[in-house]
């Protein structure tokens, strides 16, 4: 290096200097930033503990201690009630009858369930989020009248946004969303199907009939789903749709949510197609469903063709039907030890199997209140 | 005074339901789990446990399940508290000895008809 290229140590010094003032200003900085914000932490905590007694007077159902606790909410201004409302929003969830209206009424008189319905239509990429929450809110409120425009929201293009009005429309449970939900599994702009799928199961019995119409859709997921809940729904009415799909559709994925769901619908006429399934050339999975199935459905007519089926060489049909067996009662109980005695040794260890399970299961169980327990009892309270 | 043992991990349930059943009169020992609340029941019989299913450590069940299996504490009314998602525990519950069940979100005025149902129920 040399001399004339050399920085001036006035320059240095200034610059030293300018880098300690900047890196105190920073220190500050971060510390008042932190003071703010525990302070911030600590007025909140102290609002929401001062505001929970409030919430929890309205459980009481006395009239002039509700009438006190809502006129104290109500005079909140705006920065108290935010600071409040994710408590208010997280006890929602929790309880249902008188109080869930109090706290429902709650948002209604502070103008913020209208708030969210202006939310839910606010426009731009840079608003999902408030369109998400606003969706959100208009859920856990169980707010009917959003139910269209939420249906109409299923169309955003943000993800989270369609998940956020698909969570809602569930909680708000109007049988309309059934179609609109359905949609969602198909097409461009999907939600993901578990999400539309406990949505659907929300929405109750009122979604049957569309429902039932999904199954013959030409998306093999839209009819599987459809299959599913029917089952899990237990809509009785639709066990010949099912058993069609289970006899007929194209994919082989419905045709073993069409089995397990017509097991969980428990109804005789599905014990025939079941067993068909079983006896013909189908896939190892399908006639293990199938097998399952019939424990479900509590076929206790089915009991000798699960025993025979203990010995089949597929090893998931034959175990699913000892299982089916144990669920059978009694008869499927005696058709186990049976082949026990006198089986093959494939059927025998499955039949073994189920029936060790059973009885670790039952020993598990306490043998309820004995004497003892009793008399022991008494002389504790004496 | 009729004791109640509470084990729930959620705080405002906690908090709501000890406030709704000291309101009517039941003195309460709440816990937020089940390990506590088992301790505390063996170390002093209450006369009915309110057990939520799920919460870390022990669950509801196991507790039911030990306070069944001691004979000091075999003869006490439990009740379970349980998420609509659980219902299958429901049958559990049922098998390992409790004697009834409410169903998460529940009505605090129906919780409270519930633990005085049990109670009359045990004591007939």
């Amino acid at each position: 290096m040399t001399a004339g290229t050399a920085i001036p140590p006035g320059v240095i010094r200034v610059v030293v200097l300018s880098l300690a003032g900047c890196i105190g200003l920073l220190g500050i900085l971060i510390v008042t930033a932190r003071v703010l914000r525990r302070w911030r932490e600590h007025r909140r905590a102290a609002l929401n503990a001062l505001a929970r007694t409030w919430l929890l007077e309205l459980a009481t159902g006395d009239d002039a201690r509700v009438a006190g606790a809502r006129s104290r909410v109500a005079a909140l201004d705006r920065r108290q009630w935010k600071a409040l409302e994710p408590t208010v929003v997280s006890l929602l969830a929790k309880v249902k009858g008188e109080l869930r209206s109090s706290l429902v009424s709650l948002f209604d008189e502070r103008g913020t369930t209208e708030h969210a319905r202006h939310g839910l239509a606010s426009g731009g990429r840079f608003r999902q989020v408030r369109r998400a929450r606003a969706a959100a809110l208009l859920g856990s409120l169980g707010n009917q009248d959003a139910w269209a425009p939420l249906c109409a929201v299923l169309e955003d293009r943000s993800l989270a946004v369609r998940i956020a009005a698909a969570r809602a429309l569930g909680q708000i449970g109007v049988a309309g969303a059934a179609r609109p939900l359905l949609g969602k599994l198909a097409g461009s702009r999907r939600v993901p199907s578990d999400i539309v799928a406990y949505a659907l199961i929300q929405l109750g019995p009122g979604a049957g009939r569309d429902l039932v119409q999904a199954v013959s859709h030409e998306e093999p997921l839209v009819r599987a789903v459809a299959v599913e809940i029917l089952g899990r729904t237990g809509a009785v009415s639709a066990v010949q749709t099912l058993i069609a799909a289970l006899r007929g559709d194209r994919s082989e994925e419905v045709r073993i949510r069409a089995a397990r769901a017509i097991g969980r619908l428990g109804m005789l006429a599905g014990v025939a197609p079941l067993l068909t399934i079983i006896d013909a050339g189908e896939s190892t999975t399908l006639r293990a469903a199938a097998a399952a199935a019939l424990g479900d459905l509590g076929a206790g007519a089915a009991t000798p063709r699960l025993e025979r089926l203990l010995h089949d060489p597929a090893y998931h049909v034959a175990h699913n039907a000892a299982g089916s067996l144990l669920r059978l009662g009694p008869a499927g109980e005696a058709a186990l030890t049976r082949v026990v005695t006198d089986g093959e040794e494939q059927a025998a260890a499955h039949a073994m199997e189920v029936l060790a399970i059973a009885s670790i299961e039952a020993a598990r169980r306490p043998r309820g209140r004995t004497r003892q327990a009793a008399r022991h009892r008494k002389e504790m309270h004496r | 005074m009729v004791t109640v043992l509470l084990a729930e991990d959620d705080a405002d349930i906690r908090d709501l339901v000890t406030f709704k059943l000291r309101q009517q009169g039941y003195e309460v020992r709440a816990f937020e789990d089940g390990l506590s609340a088992l301790a505390s029941a063996r170390d002093e019989m209450p006369d009915l446990a309110l057990l939520d299913i799920t919460m870390p450590g022990m669950s509801g069940l196991d507790v039911c399940r030990e306070l069944r299996a001691d004979p000091a504490t075999a003869d006490v009314p439990i009740i379970l508290l349980t998420a609509r998602a659980q219902e299958s525990d429901i049958e559990t519950g049922f098998s390992v000895g409790a004697d009834d069940y409410v169903v998460k979100p529940f009505s605090p005025r129906e919780l409270v008809s519930r633990v005085q149902a049990v109670l009359a129920r045990i004591q007939a």
